[in-house]
């Protein structure tokens, strides 16, 4: 079976939007970390400024794991798709779900409590920026003449399938990706946390652990990828023709 | 009065667009992928429009993520950008619209292609000279030289986006989706140059704060969208402008 020209753009550009989705729900997960977890949010003063976290601490509690496993499931999600899976298209489209419904609950709960009113930023924000992203996602997804471009494309052979050298590498790209976002987000990050001249943002460890583990497991993939490779030669690029690899 | 409202609103931070943020992601990320792809197509079919066309993606995929990376929009204000992110990247703004038009004309005639690739490289090096003299504020009036330099070029490489492909042989569509692009690329390009020239005279673009400005930036990363996504369908879409991929064999449409 052979993608036709629109069909193979539709599916990259389509790719792109799940690698940015992966990226907004992983920098959401960062950002709703310290709340949810730290143990000095639920003493004042900050108990006070996010008394509805505190409230609704299990919901957000649920709401950041799922959000940290829907990150990361987008990698797999891209992997089914370039490796022939079966069910890529519901797989992906049941983790925008999941994290859009994991991302619209708290976005409610936060916009909705009287707290924001008083605070200079609106705090459900962030989780509106994942949730957003997901129901693109939906959406897109839903929409006949790519739903057709897709599946096409994941069902479709290509250079990837049954090599692991290569899958290795091409996944180590998805997670350098998520490096390089978790690098950038310690930057753009702490300037939206200015609150009447002093820099709320306190996640410059966790993010920056999150940046070097997910390099090293980029770093990893790449060299495992390069060696193995060494055993079983690489072949062409993206063929969609049998046994041209 | 609530904390909120006393909090100063900068128009120029791409946090007071949520919705665009995503939008321009995906903008960058497709640009990448899809400049990597036409260099590979380059280097099989050595095509001069599908090179000068993996430059254009590429430089859009720095000039939006960079926007990205700075949290401010400010290399849209071109030649009054304040901040060094901004400044250097507001070099790509001639650059872009010039490769995508010069590679078009490449695909018309080479010898047209030639000249208007020497077009925008000088008329993209008179920008940054200029806007670098403006920069220094010894004559501020510099920066409005640097301005008409780069209206110059991204109307002229718009009017060409919007005409050649309509001149192609073959079926319109989706090969005009490039002179929809090219429409959308105008607007973005004319509503940003009036505020920029009406800057010149009113004190900076700093001081729009509030006015026009925070309307158009809630609009403009949607157009960017519009006429990136068209001529990246227009590109690699269609048969037309002979995008091919290494060991890869396509089904042609009739």
């Amino acid at each position: 079976m052979k993608l036709k020209r629109n069909e193979f753009t539709t599916s990259f550009v389509v790719l792109a939007l799940f690698a940015v989705t992966a990226a907004l729900t992983l920098l959401s997960a960062y950002g709703a970390v310290c709340v949810t977890w730290d143990p000095k949010y639920s003493e004042p003063p900050f108990s006070m400024a996010f008394a509805y976290v505190m409230e609704n601490l299990v919901v957000f509690r649920i709401a950041n794991i799922i959000t940290w496993l829907g990150a990361l499931f987008w990698g797999y999600v891209i992997f089914a798709f370039l490796t022939q899976r079966k069910g890529a298209y519901i797989m992906a489209l049941l983790t925008a779900i999941v994290s859009f419904a994991a991302g619209l609950v708290p976005a409610l709960i936060s916009d909705l409590s009287k707290v924001n009113e008083e605070t200079p930023f609106s705090i459900g924000s962030p989780h509106w920026a994942r949730t957003f992203a997901n129901l693109l996602v939906i959406i897109v997804l839903l929409i006949p003449p790519v739903r057709r471009s897709v599946v096409k494309f994941a069902s479709t052979e290509n250079r990837f399938t049954g090599n692991i050298a290569k899958q290795l590498m091409m996944m180590s790209l998805f997670f350098f990706w998520l490096s390089m976002i978790s690098f950038l987000g310690t930057n753009f990050m702490a300037s939206a946390h200015v609150i009447s001249g002093f820099n709320y943002w306190q996640l410059v460890e966790i993010q920056s652990l999150g940046a070097y583990t997910t390099s090293i497991i980029g770093v990893s993939m790449l060299g495992g990828g390069f060696i193995l490779k060494h055993f079983k030669p690489a072949n062409s690029l993206i063929t969609s023709v049998e046994g041209n690899h | 009065m609530l904390l909120r409202d006393a909090a100063p609103f900068d128009v120029w931070a791409i946090s007071n667009y949520r919705w665009t943020e995503p939008f321009l992601w995906i903008v960058a990320l497709a640009a990448l992928f899809m400049g990597m792809f036409l260099f590979a197509s380059y280097l099989k079919t050595r095509n001069k429009s599908q090179l000068l066309w993996t430059f254009g993606f590429l430089g859009i995929f720095v000039f939006y993520h960079t926007l990205l990376a700075s949290e401010s929009l400010e290399a849209l204000a071109g030649a009054f950008s304040t901040s060094m992110f901004g400044l250097q990247t507001a070099l790509l703004l001639p650059l872009i619209p010039g490769l995508f038009a010069a590679g078009l004309c490449y695909d018309k005639d080479e010898k047209l292609g030639k000249s208007y690739t020497i077009f925008t490289i000088i008329f993209s090096l008179g920008y940054l000279i200029m806007q670098l003299m403006g920069n220094t504020g010894v004559v501020p009036k510099y920066d409005l030289i640097a301005t008409i330099f780069l209206i110059l070029v991204q109307l002229i490489s718009a009017i060409i986006i919007i005409a050649l492909p309509l001149k192609k042989e073959g079926p319109l569509f989706p090969k005009n989706l490039l002179t929809i692009g090219g429409i959308f690329m105008l607007a973005t390009n004319i509503m940003m140059s009036i505020q920029m020239i009406t800057a010149t005279y009113s004190g900076g673009l700093r001081a729009a704060d509030g006015g026009t400005l925070d309307i158009m930036f809630a609009i403009i990363p949607f157009f960017i969208t519009i006429y990136i996504l068209c001529f990246i369908y227009a590109i690699f879409g269609t048969k037309e402008f002979g995008f091919e991929i290494p060991h890869v064999e396509f089904e042609e449409e009739k």
